[in-house]
């Protein structure tokens, strides 16, 4: 069982899940938990020789029912697949496993914030390799979007709808734009390769966006991991976050559909570490200009196809 | 003052998931609830099939099982991909 913790001096909680210790690390691919149970193999998490996507609760939990809860969201059966490259009907489909889990542990009195997200590569602390994302049901709303929430009353609107028409205006950090999304590296973007994939129209969740929208969304985030492969030609490490509107009973709190990436990496071979200054200031030194890495980027782009 | 506290004191209300048009939840087409979902079976180790919970999603069929230790699994299966 989880406990939670009120850091005062930086005023937000802190979750100890000490039996997270334990969890499954970097198995060999024939020992991956993730992977489908073959006959005659060994039982993985998912009884069953075949599946498109499963979605199950995490066997050692961040938090845990009555308290949140953590999920874990298997993409496909083949364990070398990838966000980018799987299929794009299957990608979609990830959409609407999204947004049916927002809605469904949204719909939970005591979770007040959905968050799926993906880390990918052992870079940011990935423990299995097979293609999959989590789902954070938080019985709080977390500093980040909370942080995004103070954005909008500070700018008195949304945020991210600011944000894209300043984007949209400049065209200098521009990716990816199409009828319903608009992809950039953000001006005062903090990780050097850091992207945000934002629902073009004001859209607060998955749960607001027209089918036509969600099928472009997933089209975006694949075009553009598949840039991010292209971009050192090596698999990409990222922390995908979904950001989207709180679901705190009774409260309506604003947000803004959008997917935010931090990878980590500052060049083919170097890691940019949060250090000093980032964890202890809390500012972040990049050594790129957003400008550039989104150059660097589209011509990635341009290469993935 | 942290903002969640701030948040909380401002007693902000509305209704959740306010305004989402009846097209947000288009009608299901594809295999009925009744008929077996792709993807979501095969082993020895599978829960009894009248264990399973089935139901729709957009274009999505969902199968609910419970494993052995309580935990819920759940099969999304794309009604419109081809087998």
């Amino acid at each position: 069982v989880s406990e939670q913790r009120f850091n005062e001096l930086r005023g937000e909680e802190v979750v100890y899940a000490i039996h997270r210790q334990e969890r499954t690390f970097l198995p060999t691919r024939e020992h991956c938990p993730l992977c489908p149970t073959r006959p005659g193999g060994p039982p993985t998490e998912i009884p069953a020789e075949s599946f498109e996507i499963v979605v199950f609760e995490n066997r050692f939990p961040a938090f845990e029912e009555p308290h949140g809860t953590a999920e874990v969201v298997v993409y496909t059966d083949e364990h070398d697949q990838s966000l980018g490259r799987l299929p794009a009907s299957r990608a979609e489909a990830l959409m609407w496993v999204w947004r049916q889990r927002y809605e469904e542990l949204g719909a939970r009195e005591e979770i007040d914030y959905v968050y799926v997200f993906e880390n990918r590569g052992v870079e940011v602390g990935v423990t299995l390799h097979h293609p999959h994302g989590q789902i954070y049901g938080y019985p709080f709303l977390p500093p980040v979007p909370a942080l995004e929430l103070a954005a909008d009353a500070r700018l008195d609107g949304c945020a991210v709808c600011e944000l894209n028409a300043a984007e949209l205006a400049d065209g200098r950090r521009l990716l990816h734009e199409d009828e319903s999304i608009l992809a950039y590296v953000p001006r005062a973007a903090r990780w050097p390769y850091e992207v945000h994939v934002c629902m073009r129209e004001h859209r607060p969740s998955l749960s607001h966006c027209e089918p036509s929208e969600l099928r472009c969304l997933a089209a975006a985030l694949q075009q553009l991991v598949r840039g991010f492969d292209a971009l050192f030609s090596r698999p990409f490490p990222y922390v995908m976050a979904v950001h989207q509107q709180p679901t705190r009973a009774g409260v309506e709190l604003g947000g803004h559909l959008h997917v935010e990436f931090y990878p980590p990496l500052r060049t083919a071979d170097k890691l940019k570490y949060p250090a000093g200054s980032e964890q202890g200031a809390g500012t972040f030194i990049s050594d790129v200009l957003p400008e550039e890495s989104a150059e660097h980027l589209r011509e990635a782009l341009a290469r993935a196809g | 003052m942290s903002v969640l506290r701030a948040l909380r004191g401002a007693g902000l209300r509305g209704t959740r998931l306010a305004g989402i048009p009846a097209c947000m939840s288009p009608a299901p087409s594809g295999p009925r609830p009744s008929e077996p979902v792709r993807g979501g079976g095969g082993t020895s180790e599978d829960p009894s099939p009248t264990h399973d919970q089935h139901e729709r999603f957009g274009p999505l069929q969902l199968t609910r099982v419970h494993k052995d230790d309580g935990r819920e699994l759940i099969f999304f299966a794309d009604t419109r991909e081809t087998p």
